[in-house]
């Protein structure tokens, strides 16, 4: 009952976002013409005139339906699954998250739980023993990630692994030579183009995780019941992950649930650095080009993302600490 | 006759506990010495070692030496006035983002996870709205409206975005510890909320908390650098993150072997920053749990 | 949880090990390696001691016996942007078609080399220009990619389509005729001195078997607005999966991180170019085209580079060159002249004296081409055959010289305060905000140059950069103090005349904010639209260089715009494995201004590019 209870709350809130989303994207400042006819001169060779024209053109863009009748016939293309047209590419936004999005998941999600399980434990090992050597390793490492950013990391590594040691490839998903199937070859250049850009990620991120779980481990460590586990003589990395890691965990999960939300947004590191598709690439577009369509579709997917991240978190939490009663 | 005497409650008890610490904790005493020195840079720094932003091409990318500690960056300005001139407001933007941001998450989700029902319904439905947003859009308005200058107003609108994330964890964890004995205790003892605040809550988020400040205070770091790109604030040079981004994309600063000290410059700058900060961290945890120390 | 943490590190390695098996791109031919060994053994004895010693040294001596290589195709490798699938179809009249394959599988009916004129033949093999018509002789055996012949309905076709993009060729032409299948005639209402610059920037690309009917539409509706509203959508909504056109390549794959053509065998020009295919890798930022460029990833590329990076590249790939031709145009300052100080022409003439625009080219982009002490709006790279230098004598110059800036200010009542900052002569302390697009990132370090300049001068002066979209409608309004632009444009045409469209009447006359009049040379009022459309219209040499002077004098005295470098494309071509480029400094570069691709296969029709075996 809470968790239908939860549901809702979800809905509504994912709905007054969407809302919210929808009179903002409407009225961001700015006419993206001007820069792209820039862009086109620049590479059609043609005249300034000429561009404006060709771009006035493509853009077809017609404010005279009144906002409100544009706003309900969006709603009610969301109630049905569909997330809007690009004005641009007068193709389904549908279409192009379902040709984009896979491959962000597939690299994001796999460098998010690699980092995730990494940091957590290195955080609990570091938290359980305080005076080991690894804290102020890990905690130069965090320094030092969280001062570079993650473009250089990604840079570096392209360049080493890629470029000089050619050992991985330096752009793409795929060797474009393999036809996209379930084949064994398809599946194998997946995975050799993937290892960089999730290396990338999970290099970045893993230290911040870490100390996350350091930070809410130590205000576990004073609990009795750790005293009475270790005085019941249990085996040291029980306590630790049992006891102490479960309880420092809570905190953790929301911030996992944030990033797998955001997770939606695409990553303009990997795809930029690593060449790699991806739906960074036309968030960007959409903003750059003021394509209402296809901005609010996208919004619109990570807004409910991190939403329905959040719920499952909750859920998550009485789980987690059975003692949390999510009231009402 | 012996009289046990109970000794009087020190006023700062706080203080006099973080000063044991140190005392003890070599690594918190490091850390609080790096942060010591940060802010005597920002604070004198300016007044001490000038800053000739004219460009003298011809220098650029020196390396370092007595008339230029860290050497030159792609203009041929001195790298290391640049980062003491940029320190006072790279770390004030850093230090009021994190101290809004955390008061703003702390607010929310100790009202959140304490009272529950209507009230956290509420507060977790404006929580997601910031969430979820896009910041792009309502940035690029917050351009046209707002030109601000001073770090305080920058420091603002960064936070304004980002206390979203913390302010949920914050309240997961409240949710988890309003239900342990010792709280119940205080409850049945008569004790104020206030006191059950302060002393009872608050000490054990704090661990978590301090680590969410420290990064705060890096993002708020990076963040500075969208803001100058979009016009809210004024292009400045000596942003230790603007001198990473002019160092990556337009001096191309890593491929060349002599860039290699403009561009490491402000990283190092950010790390030491930071590594000072965790290890103050480090010793805070001693401080606030006094189970943890040895 | 530990059982689940051991089981993601498995799988990580084990995925880590698979991938490592795969093979890498590109494939590489295993050569097989025979190796004999011999043996020497050399003994030494040493002179002065008695004892003798042995040494045994062992030689290995390596016979590489190799077969014939099998013959590696060759494939020219550059980089380029497009629309990231499913985004992308081959379409030119929708938004996300064709992208960088563009200047590869279409071409025009000849090529027009600015710098000298030169016409390179393309679909037209011939043709005769009288003033009011070109009569054009097409290709006999031009093919479209799909099979079917190329004759003159398709340039019918591609012409009526751009009727509704409004492209500039509609301004003058009256009518086409095609007597037969290999000829068209252009008949001209408004005879134009540029009919040859419009038609070379004309490529056909729309063939009448697949647009045609969206064509025939346009040609019954011509005057008819909604109708040709409705046809645009209608055109805008066919997809095709890949650009058809008559040009050397043929487009085979589209990924989000590069392209793939291969060579169109049937081209009447096929046994001219003697590549057998193109690689095209997605130009996502300059870093990592700068990656590519010294990794010999890519041929050629033109990334706007910085000195020390261009120097690192050219080590690391000692065969690479740089030819840098004309971008046809120049980045500049403009004042805003609805404001004070800088309605008053006095100011904005001390003012540019303040300004070392030498250094602001060496500082934002070295390669740039520096411009001259004046204002004149004429293409540095072609001011000598528009001014002469006795001309350039007579006008005001602009050098850099803060002293005489001094001087004048202090004539004109302006003094300096306490802190050494200028005050008018009203009294009020002066000081200036400076945008630039956050785009380009040489604006904003030319921005950043630019305001620390003025302010050691004693005009505090901000850098506030500003998101490109809403950059420049911002200045368009006039919302502005001071703001970098475009000047001396010269785009499509290589000609004065589109410079001054846009100087007087265009986006630089609405961001300066100048009258619709200003005073000539003789002190008499010149209107500013008479003088475009004079200059636009002219045939006679003499005329038109007379009016570009009288053009370039009003601009440089009033001080329209200052340009501060001339933009240069840094074309990057190595020549470790593709030989036969022109030497750096050979017109056919010019080509490349405006898009680079086009100076490439032009080169590649005129037989010159060939690989190295």
């Amino acid at each position: 009952m809470a968790i239908l209870k939860r549901l809702g709350i979800a809905l509504i809130t994912l709905f007054f976002v969407t809302t919210l989303t929808f009179f903002v994207v409407r009225n961001t400042p700015g006419d993206a013409l001007q820069e792209w006819a820039l862009e086109i001169v620049q590479t059609y060779g043609i005249s300034m005139e000429d561009a404006m024209k060709q771009v006035r053109a493509m853009y077809a863009y017609n404010p005279d339906e009144p906002v409100v009748s544009q706003y309900i016939r969006y709603v009610k293309g969301l109630a049905h699954g569909d997330l809007g047209t690009s004005i641009l590419y007068k193709t389904s936004v549908n279409k192009i998250v379902a040709r984009a999005l896979p491959w962000t998941v597939f690299v994001l999600s796999t460098s998010l739980l690699l980092s995730f399980t990494i940091g957590s434990i290195l955080g609990m090992v570091i938290a359980w023993k305080r005076k080991t050597v690894l804290d102020p390793i890990i905690t130069g490492y965090a320094a030092l990630t969280g001062a570079t950013p993650d473009y250089i990391t990604a840079l570096i590594l392209l360049m080493i692994f890629a470029i000089n040691l050619k050992w991985f490839p330096t752009k793409g998903a795929y060797d474009p030579s393999v036809k996209p199937a379930l084949s064994w070859d398809f599946i194998k250049t997946v995975l050799h183009h993937a290892v960089l850009p999730v290396a990338a990620y999970t290099f970045e991120n893993t230290a911040s995780w870490a100390l996350a779980m350091k930070g809410s481990a130590v205000s576990v460590l004073g609990e009795d019941y750790i005293m009475a586990a270790r005085a019941r003589g249990l085996k040291e990395s029980r306590i630790m992950t049992r006891y102490m890691g479960r309880n420092a965990m809570l905190p953790l999960v929301t911030g996992l649930a944030i990033a797998f939300g955001g997770m939606m947004g695409g990553s303009v590191l990997i795809e930029t650095i690593f060449n790699y598709p991806g739906i960074g690439w036309f968030f960007n577009e959409a903003v750059n080009r003021r394509d209402y369509g296809l901005m609010q579709g996208l919004f619109f997917l990570t807004a409910a993302a991190t939403i329905f991240a959040n719920f499952v978190a909750d859920i998550l939490y009485t789980w987690l600490d059975p003692r949390i009663r999510l009231e009402d | 006759m012996t009289t046990a005497t109970v000794p009087a409650p020190r006023r700062f008890d706080l203080l006099y506990q973080t000063y044991r610490v140190l005392r003890r904790n070599k690594r918190a005493l490091a850390g609080f010495l790096i942060l010591a020195g940060f802010l005597l840079m920002a604070a004198i720094g300016p007044y001490v070692v000038p800053l000739d932003m004219t460009a003298h091409y011809e220098q650029r990318y020196l390396p370092p030496s007595l008339a230029h500690p860290l050497g030159t960056d792609y203009v041929g300005r001195d790298t290391f006035a640049l980062i003491v001139h940029g320190s006072r407001d790279v770390l004030s933007i850093a230090f009021f983002a994190a101290v809004f941001t955390v008061g703003i998450a702390l607010t929310v989700g100790m009202l959140s996870g304490l009272q529950g029902g209507m009230l956290d319904a509420l507060l977790m439905l404006l929580t997601n709205t910031v969430l979820t947003i896009p910041k792009f859009p309502v940035m690029l308005v917050f351009a046209t409206i707002f030109h601000v200058k001073d770090p305080v107003s920058l420091a603002i609108i960064l936070s304004v975005w980002a206390w979203g994330g913390l302010a949920r964890a914050v309240r997961s964890q409240i949710l988890s510890l309003k239900e342990r004995e010792f709280i119940e205790a205080a409850r049945v003892m008569g004790l104020s909320l206030g006191h059950i605040i302060i002393k009872e809550l608050l000490p054990n988020i704090m661990p978590y908390v301090a680590i969410n400040f420290l990064y705060i205070m890096k993002d708020a770091i990076t963040a500075s650098v969208g803001l100058m790109l979009l016009g809210v604030i004024p292009f400045s040079a000596s942003n230790w993150g603007m001198m990473l981004n002019l160092a990556i994309k337009q001096a191309g600063a890593i491929y060349i072997p002599q860039g290699i000290y403009y561009a490491t410059a402000p990283m190092v700058a950010i790390i030491l920053f930071q590594l000072g900060a965790l290890f103050f961290a480090h010793g805070l945890d001693e401080v606030l749990n006094p189970r943890l120390r040895s | 949880m530990k059982r689940l943490v051991l089981f993601v590190v498995l799988i990580a390695l084990l995925a880590v090990g698979l991938t490592a098996c795969a093979k890498s791109t590109p494939q590489v031919i295993e050569k097989t390696v025979v190796v004999t060994q011999e043996v020497e053994k050399v003994v030494t004895k040493e002179v002065e001691k008695v004892v003798t010693k042995e040494v045994e040294k062992v030689v290995t001596k390596e016979v590489v016996v190799t077969p014939t290589p099998v013959p590696q195709p060759a494939i020219f490798r550059t980089a380029g942007g497009w629309s990231a699938p499913p985004a992308y179809h081959g379409n030119r009249f929708a938004p996300g078609g064709v992208g960088a394959a563009w200047w590869w599988v279409y071409e025009p009916l000849f090529y027009y080399v600015p710098a000298n004129g030169e016409i390179v033949p393309a679909l037209a093999a011939s043709f005769e220009d009288e003033k009011d018509h070109l009569v054009v002789h097409l290709q006999p055996n031009a093919v479209w990619h799909d099979g079917k012949p190329f004759t003159s309905k398709d340039v019918w076709t591609t012409i009526y389509l751009r009727y509704l993009q409004g492209a500039p060729i509609w301004k003058f032409l009256d009518r086409m005729e095609m007597p037969d299948d290999h000829t068209v005639v252009f008949y001209w209402k408004n005879p134009t001195p540029f009919a040859k610059q419009i038609l070379a920037n004309e490529l056909i690309t729309s063939p009448y078997h697949l647009y045609g009917k969206w064509a025939e539409q346009v040609a019954n509706s011509m005057d008819d607005e909604d109708a040709l509203a409705k046809i645009r959508q209608d055109l805008a909504n066919f997809k095709p999966e890949k650009p058809i056109g008559t040009g050397p390549f043929v487009l085979d794959t589209v990924t989000a991180s590069e392209m793939i053509l291969s060579k169109f065998p049937k081209h009447y020009e096929a046994d001219k170019i003697a590549f057998d295919g193109l690689r095209i890798l997605r130009w996502s930022s300059n870093e990592v085209v700068w990656a590519y460029l010294m990794a010999d990833e890519i041929d050629v590329a033109h990334p706007a580079t910085p000195k020390d990076v261009t120097d690192q590249i050219l080590a690391r790939q000692p065969q690479m060159k740089l030819s840098l031709p004309t971008d046809w145009a120049e980045f500049g300052i403009v004042y805003n002249w609805r404001i004070k100080p800088f309605s008053d022409y006095k100011f904005r003439k001390a003012m540019t004296h303040v300004i070392d625009r030498k250094q602001m080219r060496e500082v934002t982009y070295y390669f740039a081409g520096d411009v001259d002490d004046y204002a004149h709006n004429i293409l540095m790279s072609f001011r000598d055959k528009w001014l002469s230098k006795d001309f350039l004598d007579g006008l005001t110059s602009y050098e850099y010289n803060p002293d005489k800036a001094e001087a004048m200010l202090k004539e004109m009542g302006y003094k300096r305060g306490d802190d050494g900052n200028w005050v008018d002569p009203e009294g009020n302390p002066l000081s200036f905000e400076l945008n630039a697009p956050a785009g380009y990132s040489d604006w904003v370090i030319a921005c950043d140059n630019l305001a620390t300049q003025l302010t050691s001068f004693g005009f505090p002066t901000e850098c506030r950069p500003l998101e490109n979209a809403v950059y420049w409608p911002k200045i368009t309004t006039g919302d502005y103090q001071i703001a970098l632009e475009w000047t001396a444009v010269w785009w499509g045409y290589g000609h004065p005349w589109a410079g001054f469209q846009r100087h007087f009447l265009g986006d630089t006359a609405k961001r300066a904010g100048i009258p619709k009049e200003l005073p000539g040379p003789d002190g008499q009022p010149v209107n500013l639209e008479d003088l475009v459309v004079k200059m636009g219209s002219t045939f006679d040499e003499a005329e038109m260089k007379k009016l570009v002077q009288e053009a370039a004098w009003i601009s440089n005295e009033h001080l329209i715009a200052v340009p501060y470098l001339e933009k240069r494309l840094m074309m990057f071509h190595n020549e470790k494995h593709v030989t036969g480029y022109p030497d750096v400094d050979d017109p056919l570069w010019t080509l490349g201004g405006g898009g680079a691709e086009r100076a490439y296969i032009v080169m590649m029709r005129k037989g010159m590019l060939k690989p190295v075996r």
